[in-house]
């Protein structure tokens, strides 16, 4: 090799190496070890990925390896060492020994690969300064780890010479854009991918290897196309198809006969897009498209923008699917009910009495109570659960009221003189509260129906004329059993309008008794609901 | 820097004294032990040879004024009487409050009439003392400690002629650290590897044997007495004497390394590199200087060698831990 052959004759005692050094001024020797054990194999590939990585003059002054130095050191006469003179105070004489050897700057490596891939730990050590710096990277690729770690510590710029014909072409390097052609740049080394773009010509991609402290070099003629398209498509892994043809994935570039072109974009989980576009001569058609993600695995296609769905039309127009992946719901109804008999029971509260019951009888058989409610639960395309539901009722036509004893007692006492036995009229307040009732449900299109069943709690006032005795009025506490019939139809995105049946079974409640000794005891009811809700 | 001159004569002068025994301070013996030594003759009406056993005594410690009184009375008894007299004074003179003053004093009185009376005794000295002393002094004021008529000849006239007191502890201490500074800037200088001549570094001995003298000796003075003198031998490119003093140095004080490494760079000036990496390895393996050593022995040997010794050194001293 020429530079032994230079280090040989000119290093024949230490005193003209200090001089003069066998190396032209920033001669590097590299030294590689394995970072784990085992690992020796390593040391080599990554002596030659260095090699490879220093083409030309940056080679020239670099001495990799262990066989390389020795190569190097054929010849050196070492005479006289530092400290060894005795001329001065010396205590470490490595820096001088190492700079007097003819190397500028010493780069030390340490390799290995692991789970997470090739990892660089490089040190280096101007012996000179005696500075030392560090600097550690991990990469898949064994290169892009070596240059990721050296370009941290040893002053590596390289230089990016990139020609095109015609000129003016934009130039991106890694898809940074770095300027237009004629370019030349300074960049880090290492493999980076270049591109060069011109508008209405072919553009040329090309993963290029920047030497260390070397120049790369890019000079491309750019071919003209009569029209270009250039799409861009995401997610990730989309397949781009032009007239039927797959052409690649995520991004495709490239010169069309100008004329009416179909592009289709398809992708796992996600709907298709199709489009038909017409490219005139010296134009240039720029589409970039992110798909739609869908629930499932349903695709569906898109023309001119507007989708049309493979499945049932009547489900893939609305975008039903997303309704059902809905989690909760809040609702709000008024509401109609009937107690289905001529009693409700409430007890007395207050007055110094204990409790008493009353039966009341309705004016008119129909004993219909009108409210509004509200409910929020979870929600399910097939499965729901009301969490918790209110309703409150009110009589819409006239009550009256026989007011008895409760078990064991006698009628409420004031001063002495018992309490009326009739009141009318009266006026219900009742308020309803439903909890944790489990749903059963069956949806098409936009339909939902769904069951549900459970405990209901009934409360509330049974109230006098404002003068009456009984000035606190009667309170039912009832337990019922409930099962309701719901329908829904989803107008837009989560709302609905809803419409529910209703029936309420008493399990136990109030009991009463009149002074003919006859018991009554509260009713079960049945009603219906209409309102709105949302589901979101 | 004193002048080459001085340096010559300095080293002459103290070469005639070399073979002067201790003056002041432990080197002279054991105080006690000259002081029971003493007693034990004195018992055994041996006078002469306990009289000179107490005024040793007196040189190892001369802040025991008791050994004065007991000077005093061997002597007088072995007819010293100028030294007894003399012994009696210096006790009495630096007693004041004592319960044994009355009796001395008693003593030295009777010894006063019988000196005046007897013939034949040595000649009182006291003048001599004050002058001697006061030479003593002005050459210490003015640096001039081994020089003929320096301090160092002043101290010994002064023991030689019988000179008592604690005082005579206190010109030793002050000789002593004088001598020492000297001699320590020297091995200083000497350490940082400062260019001093082959004169300058052998001057150091006298000094640290003056202070070895006078009882002010560092625990390493012979290791750093031959290191020095090693240094003067290896500028004069003598390297068998060299290598001989620094290996003295080296066991004399095997903590100094410096010792051992100058040994080693004079086997390795010598041409005797093995032999100079086989010393180093042993005596500072995991020293820069040593390692250098060794990749340049390897480098010698094959390049190959060369080459694999100098990935190992550094590796081992320039890639920085990770953290």
């Amino acid at each position: 090799m020429p530079k032994n052959m230079r280090r040989g004759t000119v290093v024949a005692v230490l005193a003209s190496l200090m001089a003069t050094t066998a190396y032209a001024e920033g001669t590097t020797l590299w030294l590689v070890r394995p970072l784990y054990p085992g690992q020796e194999a390593l040391v080599e590939r990554t002596e030659k990925a260095l090699d490879k990585l220093m083409p030309g003059d940056a080679r020239k002054e670099a001495v990799i390896g262990v066989k390389e130095l020795a190569a190097s050191m054929k010849g050196i006469k070492n005479d006289e060492l530092p400290c060894f003179t005795g001329d001065s105070r010396c205590v470490d004489p490595i820096d001088p020994f190492v700079a007097t050897l003819g190397f500028d700057r010493v780069v030390l490596v340490q390799g290995g690969q692991d789970e997470v891939g090739v990892k660089f730990r490089v040190a280096s050590y101007e012996p000179k300064t005696g500075k030392t710096a560090a600097a550690t990277s991990t990469n898949a690729v064994l290169e892009k780890a070596l240059l990721g770690a050296v370009a941290k510590v040893v002053p590596v710029a390289s230089t990016l010479e990139v020609k095109s014909a015609p000129v003016g072409a934009t130039v991106f390097v890694d898809d940074v854009k770095v300027g237009v052609t004629p370019l030349t740049t300074q960049v880090l080394p290492g493999e980076r991918v270049v591109r060069v773009d011109l508008k209405l010509h072919q553009p040329i991609e090309e993963s290029i290897i920047i030497p260390i402290r070397g120049t790369a070099t890019l000079d491309k003629k750019l071919e003209k196309v009569a029209a270009r398209i250039v799409i861009t498509a995401a997610p990730t892994g989309t397949n781009i198809s032009i007239d039927g043809h797959v052409l690649g994935k995520d991004k495709v570039d490239r010169g069309i006969l100008p004329g009416t072109h179909t592009i289709r974009l398809v992708a796992e989980n996600h709907r298709d897009y199709e489009q038909q576009i017409t490219v005139k001569a010296e134009e240039q058609f720029v589409l970039d498209k992110t798909l739609e993600p869908i629930p499932g695995l349903a695709h569906g296609v898109a023309k001119d923008g507007t989708l049309v769905f493979d499945r049932p039309a009547a489900v893939a127009a609305t975008g039903v699917e997303a309704i059902y992946e809905r989690k909760a719901y809040f609702q709000a109804a008024y509401e109609f009910s009937s107690i289905l008999g001529n009693s409700l029971v409430g007890r007395r509260w207050g007055n110094n009495g204990t409790g008493r019951t009353t039966s009341f009888a309705a004016s008119t058989p129909s004993r219909m109570l009108m409210g509004v409610g509200a409910e929020y639960g979870t929600f399910g395309r097939y499965f729901g659960l009301t969490v918790v539901g209110v309703s409150y009722l009110t009589n819409v036509e006239r009550l009256s009221m026989n007011v008895g004893f409760g078990p064991g007692q006698g009628r409420e006492l004031s001063a002495g003189n018992p309490g009326p036995t009739s009141i009318d009229p009266v006026r219900v307040h009742l308020v309803t509260i439903r909890a944790i009732q489990p749903q059963v449900r069956f949806c098409f299109w936009k339909v939902m129906l769904s069951i549900q069943a459970g405990l209901e709690f009934r409360t509330g006032q049974i109230q006098g004329p404002a003068d009456t005795f009984y000035k606190d009025g009667f309170m039912p506490l009832d337990l019922l059993a409930s099962a309701r019939l719901n329908a829904r139809f989803f107008a837009y995105d989560g709302l609905y309008f809803y419409g529910s049946g209703n029936f309420t079974y008493l399990i136990t409640g109030q009991a009463a008794t009149d002074e003919s000794g006859a018991s009554y005891a509260s009713r079960n009811q049945w009603g219906f609901n209409v309102g709105v809700g949302y589901a979101f | 820097m004193r002048s080459e001159r001085s340096v010559l004569l300095m080293a002459f002068v103290l070469s005639l004294s070399a073979w002067a025994e201790p003056l002041v301070g432990p080197n002279v013996g054991s105080a006690d032990t000259l002081v029971s030594e003493g007693s034990k003759l004195f018992n055994q009406k041996k006078y002469a040879k306990s009289s000179d056993n107490f005024l040793k005594a007196t040189r190892a410690n001369p802040a025991n004024l008791a050994t004065y009184v007991q000077l005093a009375r061997a002597a007088s008894l072995a007819k010293q009487l100028t030294r007894a007299c003399y012994a009696y004074r210096v006790y009495l003179k630096n007693t004041p409050d004592s319960p044994e003053r009355k009796k001395a004093a008693a003593e030295s009185e009777q010894c006063e009439r019988q000196l005046k009376t007897t013939k034949g005794q040595a000649p009182d000295l006291t003048q001599k003392y004050v002058e001697t002393r006061a030479a003593f002094f002005a050459a210490l004021e003015k640096g001039e400690l081994l020089k003929a008529g320096g301090a160092a000849e002043s101290l010994r006239t002064l023991v030689n002629d019988g000179f008592l007191g604690p005082e005579l502890g206190e010109m030793a201490s002050k000789l002593g650290a004088a001598v020492l500074a000297e001699a320590d800037g020297i091995q200083k200088r000497a350490l940082a590897a400062e260019k001093q001549s082959s004169e300058v570094l052998r001057s150091a001995r006298p000094m640290y044997e003056v202070a070895a003298d006078v009882g002010a000796s560092p625990p390493d003075a012979k290791a750093r007495m031959a290191f020095l003198d090693g240094l003067a031998e290896l500028s004069e490119k003598d390297y068998r004497k060299a290598e001989r003093l620094f290996s003295e140095a080296r066991k004399a004080d095997p903590l100094n390394k410096e010792y051992a490494f100058y040994e080693g760079l004079t086997l390795y000036q010598a041409g005797e590199k093995g032999k100079a990496l086989k010393l180093l390895d042993v005596e500072m393996k995991d020293d820069p200087r040593t390692a250098v050593l060794r990749v340049a022995q390897a480098l010698g040997n094959s390049p190959e060698t060369g080459a694999a010794e100098l990935e190992k050194l550094l590796f081992s001293t320039r890639y920085p831990a990770e953290k």
